[in-house]
C-alpha cells in the first residue's frame, strides 16, 4: 500500500512514539528513505518531543495553593447538619442507623456520667456516629493546616489564613466549627500550643467540634 | 457513606493518599491550559473537589492519573474554555500539510530543520510561549503526551476522541510548535543564518 505524504504526516507522531503497528512502521520507514520533506518532518517530531523533556517546564504547585487545596479537601465532606446526617443514615442503612442512634444516646449518657473522660475519640472514630452532645475533650491548640501539610510531607510555612484546631491526647485532630465561640477560640493567636478543655458537641465522622465553652489549662 | 468506604474519613484518607501525588502534574497542565496562574489554581481546586466527590466511582486498581486528568480536561472545557480568551484562535484542523513550503527555496527551508538538540538551549519561557500559541485541542495532546507521558490510548480516553485523532493532532501540533520554536531560535540567534 502506497501512502501519500499527507497521510504519512499525520502518522509521524505515532511512528516516532512507537504507537503504530509493525506494517505501518515499515510503510513509513520506506517512504522516509526517499522523501526528504517527510524525513524533515519526522526529525521535527523528534526535536520537538525532545525539547519538551526540559524539566524546567514543570512548575511545582505554589505552596499556598497547595495548602488551600488540602484544606478544602479536609473540610469537604458534607457540610454539617444534624438533620441531614440522620436522614442519610436512615436512607442508606436503616437498621444499623437505628442501632447507631441508640448507641449514641447510650454513649452520651455514659459519657456524661463519666464526666468528660478524655479518651473517647479514638474508640469512636471507626463508628459512623453522628453527634455526641455536651461532651468534653482535652487537647492542644495547633494549626491544622500546618499539621496536615506536615503529615503529607509538603514543605509549608504558617500563614494567617490557616485554621487552628485541637489535637487530642490520642493524636486525633479536631476542626473547630466556626460558631461565635469557635471563631473566638481559633482566632486567639496566643492560645497556640496551649492545652485547653473544650465543652461542646462533637461530630466524630466530620472531625469537627462545636465549642460551647472552653478553659485554658 | 454508601459503597466501599465506611466513613467519610476513610474515603478522604484513601483519596488523599492517591490523589495528592499528582498535584504538580495537574497544576502544571492546568497552568498550560489556562495560561494564567489564578485560573490554574481555581481549576486545580475544582478538579480535586470533583474528583473527591466522585471518588466512589473510581475503580480501585485502574489508572487514577488518567482518571483525574479526564476530570481536568472536562472541567476545563465546561467551565473555563468559554471564559478564557484564546488569542490567535485558528482552526488548525483545517490547516493542511503542504508538500513542502513552496514559498521558500530549498536552502532556506533546510536552515530550520536539523537534529534533536536544536531547541534545547531555548529558555523554558520561550517553549511555554510556543505552547501557548497552540489551539487548545493541539496543546492538550502535546501536554498529555510529551510532558505527562500518557500513551495514545490513555489520551484518547482522556479527551474522548479516537486514537487516530490523537495521532494526527499530535503530529500537527508538534509541527506547529516547531514553527514557533524556530522563530524564537532564529530571533535569539541560536540558528545561524547561512
Amino acid at each position: 500500500m502506497k501512502s501519500t505524504c499527507e497521510e504519512i504526516s499525520d502518522k509521524l507522531s505515532g511512528f516516532v512514539d512507537g504507537e503504530i503497528g509493525a506494517t505501518a512502521i515499515q510503510d513509513i520507514a520506506a517512504h522516509l528513505e526517499h522523501c526528504p520533506d517527510c524525513s524533515d518532518k519526522e526529525k521535527t517530531q523528534r526535536a520537538v518531543k525532545s525539547t519538551l523533556t526540559n524539566p524546567a517546564l514543570r512548575t511545582a504547585t505554589p505552596h499556598d495553593a497547595r495548602a488551600r487545596l488540602i484544606r478544602s479537601i479536609e473540610h469537604q465532606p458534607e457540610r454539617f447538619s444534624f438533620g441531614a446526617l440522620v436522614q442519610r443514615l436512615f436512607e442508606f442503612q436503616p437498621v444499623p442507623a437505628f442501632a447507631t442512634v441508640i448507641a449514641v444516646v447510650a454513649l452520651t449518657g455514659i459519657l456524661s456520667f463519666w464526666g468528660g473522660h478524655k479518651m473517647f475519640t479514638s474508640t469512636t472514630a471507626e463508628e459512623p456516629l453522628a453527634l455526641l452532645m455536651n461532651t468534653q475533650i482535652e487537647g492542644e491548640i495547633v494549626c491544622i493546616d500546618c499539621e496536615v501539610l506536615n503529615i503529607s510531607k509538603t514543605p509549608y510555612v504558617h500563614d494567617d489564613k490557616h485554621r487552628l484546631g485541637l489535637r487530642c491526647n490520642d493524636g486525633h485532630f479536631w476542626n473547630i466549627l466556626q460558631t461565635a465561640k469557635g471563631s473566638e477560640l481559633s482566632s486567639i493567636a496566643h492560645l497556640m500550643h496551649r492545652r485547653i478543655i473544650v465543652k461542646g458537641h462533637i461530630f466524630p465522622t466530620q472531625h469537627l467540634v462545636e465549642v460551647t465553652e472552653y478553659t485554658v489549662i | 457513606m454508601p459503597g466501599k468506604y465506611k466513613t467519610a474519613e476513610q474515603k478522604r484518607r484513601a483519596f488523599e493518599k492517591i490523589a495528592f501525588a499528582h498535584m504538580d502534574a495537574l497544576y502544571n497542565t492546568a497552568l498550560r491550559m489556562t495560561r494564567n496562574v489564578l485560573d490554574a489554581e481555581d481549576l486545580l481546586q475544582d478538579v480535586y473537589l470533583r474528583a473527591f466527590r466522585f471518588f466512589d466511582k473510581f475503580e480501585e486498581g485502574t489508572n487514577f492519573k488518567a482518571w483525574i486528568f479526564k476530570i481536568l480536561t472536562n472541567t476545563y472545557i465546561n467551565r473555563y474554555r468559554q471564559k478564557v480568551r484564546e488569542p490567535q484562535r485558528q482552526d488548525f484542523s483545517k490547516v493542511e500539510f503542504s508538500q513542502g513550503d513552496k514559498s521558500k527555496s530549498r536552502d532556506e527551508k533546510y536552515e530550520t530543520h536539523y537534529d534533536e538538540t536544536l531547541y534545547r538551549d531555548l529558555f523554558e519561557d520561550e517553549i511555554r510561549d510556543a505552547l501557548d500559541k497552540l489551539s487548545y485541542d493541539f496543546r492538550a495532546v502535546v501536554l498529555l503526551c510529551d510532558i505527562e507521558g500518557f500513551s495514545y490510548k490513555e489520551i484518547a480516553d482522556i479527551i474522548g476522541k479516537p486514537i487516530g485523532t490523537v495521532m494526527s493532532r499530535l503530529s500537527r501540533a508538534r509541527q506547529q510548535l516547531q514553527t514557533h520554536l524556530a522563530e524564537f531560535a532564529k530571533r535569539e540567534g541560536y540558528v545561524k543564518k547561512p
